[in-house]
């Protein structure tokens, strides 16, 4: 399914390793602003309006990094999944405004829970690009693919009834969260035909991954005319739903190269009209025009540590605290850029904006590891009470070995690589000795799926708007399932754990049955005391440590083109460029 | 002394009583082989000049290997600051507060052995098959040519990629010869020819008539005359070295573990350093680095060619007065 933040996230495509392994990585490079969907359009063309409609003759020119024509359109794909060339063509099932923090409906009407059954409701005016009608027999052969993939919904579901043409019941497998359900299903778009996927219900899911789907049919605000090494190409859909706030007639995915390339035609000013999430050096925006506008939108995803904890040394809470409390993360902000990053209060496993109404009077007791100082003095305690002994300003466990080693990163990854140099910086003045061993992004992620490591970068959050609700990050740090558990805490998270209490006493948990409860309770309120519980833990036994997330930057032009109004529902909403077309908030001006 | 008869060739000369002790021997060598050299390369000015900037990389290195300067480190030094404005850190600092001069004298030792790595094993390998395949011939030749042939036709920067990628290089040494090895292949296929022809010259026949074997031929009457033909190729395998060093550094494709000059460029083109001026001095610290070492090494061998070429030394001799007026031959560079 196409997901909300990342097309190929981990939890919600496939168990296998190796597909995870690659699921993560273009996930990841995704969230990371690297897979280069920004986009910008030039309005091409004389503008003229036809009589009838008022459609404009103008192309909206949208920036991307992927190369059209090494990519494709099968969200389910383990590989070259195009997810901005999927969203002008597919209308999505609901979508998630930071805004408000709400669901916005899409293609459903209506959704409603009661005990363990679901009934969702779609338009009557949901139609393919044919203009046949968009059909739960469509969605029947949707949730029979995403069943064979092993969708993470189908981790909450024991069946389904489509009981007509537009509404179907989904019948969950216990008590269950609303807000799971619907973050879920923000990753569902009306992307799944019968008579172009029904092929795939008789072949193996290693087959339909493969599946590179060239000719897809839309339902959504543009459909596909072509692609080459230059852009992809699409038309306005007048079965779109909402197609009457479509006023321009073609829209463009137009391919650079990286970033830069995206940066210098953003800063020309006339030669793209948007680039969805394009990380952008403050000193770079400052050299853009006026008319481009920047869109902040909380990425719930950053920049962490992840730990083997199979290692002799990092498999050690003690040293992992330790850690946790010489990083200084106010400086990795101010290293890496103090615009769209910012520290978390407390590293627990919860994205940093949320902590204060998850925890709420627990928050006080939680330890924050410093968030604004490196707490050498603790993290030496921690070290000696633990064993470890400095020898020559370097520290050594009990058998002479230095606490050290290679630190992995992923290469490319601009603020990243920054954030890197400052932790390992900070750790070998301390008496840490890491090199930084920068890689590739797919041999960066294998290094973790296949426990080959002690520690290295990795998000802590699995990112997109599913990572404001605890249950997933929560569950991402025990299971990490981007690295097919490569971390080595699976079996820790489902053993009982002896950890110190909030009131110095200790106290007993099995985590990942907690975690399991969060998702469990059917309210906030409910849910909050097992996040409670959860987080506590995790900011005790850090499975990851987090350090920073950031706001994902998008970018849109307002000289010829409309924009959401700041505050407004629309504006913080994964991706504007994409999203305010089928709202009527992106339409020509010129 | 042992006596000829009218038939037979004495080829021994006549001894004499004067006796040269171990003394005498090495102030001799060292006029010939260094004294002389150096005086006829130090008459030229790019040989000045090409020394005077390889010292000053070499100073550079010691700099660092001695603690000199501090190393470089994120949160040094304030954020951003441009070149010469904070002479505690003239080259300015990063977006990270880290000093450039010292992300620029941080690299350098690297830098220059992975340069010498990778010169001394393109000119060493291609010296070597050269030699023996053009000397030798026959068979010899065939599989030497062979195997060159084969290196040859591999596209060079896709082989280097996978084996970075594969080996994961850290040691400057070890990556020098994966960015050069290829490299060989050509070059050893122009020393060869240059062999072919030297091999039937008049004093390379006598040697061989004399049953001089074949590793003192090819050391004493072919390589000299092939030295300033491999020097000019080591200094160009090492230019070689270090742009392509830096190009996949660049890219991103080498996987690292420290500080370079390519790393450091590609920091600055992906933090905006080309929008602007607020960070060019980011930008061009580690390019001018790498202009200015390229450009010392060629100059140096440019110099060095005088050494070789037996006019100016005979005119240094003042054996021959008929030089004084030929335009003097130089290398021409690439």
């Amino acid at each position: 399914m196409g997901d909300d933040s990342n097309q190929t996230d981990f939890e919600s495509v496939v168990s296998r390793r190796r597909v995870l392994s690659i699921a993560g990585t273009v996930g990841a490079m995704t969230l990371a602003g690297c897979s280069g969907d920004s986009g910008t359009s030039t309005a091409d063309g004389n503008g003229d309006k036809t009589a009838e409609s008022g459609v404009s003759s103008v192309s909206f020119v949208n920036a991307i990094a992927n190369n059209p024509v090494d990519h494709h359109f099968n969200s389910a794909a383990s590989q070259n999944f195009s997810w901005a060339a999927h969203r002008p063509l597919f209308a999505p099932f609901m979508k998630y405004s930071f805004t408000d923090n709400e669901f916005l409906l899409g293609a459903l009407s209506d959704f409603q829970i009661d005990g363990t059954e679901v009934e969702l409701t779609f338009r009557d005016d949901l139609k393919w690009e044919d203009g046949s009608d968009w059909t739960t027999d469509d969605f029947e052969v949707q949730l029979e693919l995403a069943k064979k993939v092993e969708n993470s919904l189908w981790g909450y579901l024991d069946g389904y009834e489509m009981n007509d043409e537009k509404t179907a019941t989904l019948t969950l497998s216990g008590p269950t969260n609303p807000k799971i359900i619907k973050f879920e299903l923000t990753n569902y778009f009306a992307d799944t035909k019968v008579s172009t996927h029904e092929q795939w219900l008789d072949k193996s899911a290693e087959e339909y991954l493969q599946w590179a789907w060239e000719d897809p049919v839309a339902t959504g605000f543009m459909k596909f005319v072509t692609k080459d090494q230059q852009a992809f190409e699409y038309e306005r859909n007048p079965e779109f739903y909402n197609a009457d706030n479509i006023n321009f007639e073609t829209y463009l995915l137009k391919y650079y190269e990286g970033n830069t390339p995206q940066h210098q035609a953003l800063a020309a000013g006339d030669q793209v009209d948007a680039a969805s999430s394009l990380f952008t050096p403050p000193n770079t925006a400052e050299q853009f025009p006026d008319h481009v506008v920047e869109v902040n939108i909380p990425a719930k995803w950053g920049y962490g540590i992840v730990f083997n904890h199979n290692d002799p040394d990092f498999g050690n809470r003690a040293v992992r605290q330790a850690i946790a409390h010489v990083i200084n993360r106010e400086e990795l902000v101010k290293n890496a850029g103090p615009r769209t990053k910012y520290s978390t209060g407390t590293p627990c496993g919860i994205a940093p904006r949320d902590q204060e109404y998850w925890l709420a009077d627990w928050l006080g007791d939680f330890e924050t590891y410093g968030a604004d100082s490196s707490q050498t003095d603790e993290a030496t305690t921690l070290l000696e009470d633990a064993g470890y002994t400095k020898s020559s300003g370097t520290w050594q466990n009990s058998n002479g070995d230095v606490l050290g080693g290679n630190y992995y990163t992923p290469a490319g990854w601009t603020d990243w690589t920054a954030l890197t140099n400052t932790v390992v910086d900070q750790l070998n003045q301390f008496g840490f000795d890491f090199q930084i061993s920068s890689k590739p992004t797919q041999d960066w992620t294998g290094q973790f799926s296949n426990s080959n490591f002690k520690i290295g970068a990795l998000y802590w959050l699995p990112g997109g708007s599913r990572s404001s609700f605890p249950y997933f990050p929560l569950y991402y740090q025990l299971w990490a399932t981007d690295i097919g558990g490569g971390h080595n805490y699976r079996e820790i998270a489902e053993s009982e754990q002896t950890i110190p209490s909030r009131d110095g006493s200790e106290m007993t948990i099995t985590p990942l049955e907690v975690t399991e409860k969060i998702a469990q309770q059917s309210s906030d309120d409910e849910a909050r005391q097992f996040v409670q519980q959860a987080a506590w833990h995790n900011h005790i036994d850090l499975p990851f440590l987090g350090l920073v997330s950031k706001f994902e930057q998008s970018w849109v032009t307002s000289d010829e083109w409309t924009n959401a109004e700041k505050e407004t529902t629309n504006r913080r909403v994964k991706w504007p460029p994409f999203w305010w077309p089928q709202q009527g908030e992106l339409q020509y001006s010129g | 002394m042992q006596m000829s008869t009218d038939t037979d060739v004495n080829w021994q000369s006549e001894q004499t009583d004067e006796t040269i002790d171990w003394r005498d021997r090495l102030h001799e060598g060292f006029v010939l082989r260094v004294y002389e050299p150096a005086l006829i390369a130090w008459n030229d000015r790019r040989t000045q000049t090409g020394l005077v900037i390889v010292v000053l990389y070499l100073c550079m290195a010691l700099v660092d290997l001695f603690g000199l300067w501090r190393d470089a480190s994120t949160s040094q030094a304030p954020r951003m600051l441009g070149a010469f404005q904070n002479w505690s850190y003239p080259l300015g600092t990063t977006q990270s507060g880290v000093d450039v001069l010292a992300l620029i004298i941080d690299s350098t030792p690297f830098i220059l052995q992975m340069v010498l790595a990778g010169g001394v094993w393109a000119t060493g390998v291609a010296v070597i098959v050269g030699t023996i395949s053009g000397y030798k011939g026959g068979l010899t030749d065939s599989v030497i040519t062979a195997i060159s042939d084969f290196f040859m036709s591999i596209p060079g920067l896709p082989l280097v990629i996978v084996l970075g990628i594969t080996l994961e290089p850290e040691s400057p040494l070890v990556l020098g010869v994966i960015l050069t090895i290829n490299y060989w292949a050509g070059l050893g296929r122009s020393i060869r020819s240059q062999v072919l022809s030297i091999r039937n010259e008049s004093y390379v026949e006598a040697s061989r008539a004399m049953g001089t074997n074949t590793v003192r031929i090819i050391r004493k009457d072919i390589l000299p005359n092939l030295m300033p033909y491999v020097l000019v190729n080591f200094v160009f395998a090492a230019r070689y070295t270090i742009f392509a060093a830096v190009a996949l550094y660049f890219l991103g494709v080498l996987p690292y573990t420290g500080q370079n000059w390519g790393i450091t460029l590609n920091y600055a083109y992906n933090q905006g350093a080309l929008f602007g001026l607020e960070a060019i001095h980011w930008l061009l610290a580690p390019i001018i680095a790498i202009v200015g070492l390229a450009c010392g090494l060629i100059l140096l061998s440019q110099g060095m060619d005088r050494i070789f070429n037996p006019r100016v030394r005979t005119r240094l001799t003042g054996e021959s007065e008929s030089v004084e007026s030929t335009p003097e031959h130089t290398t021409e560079i690439r």
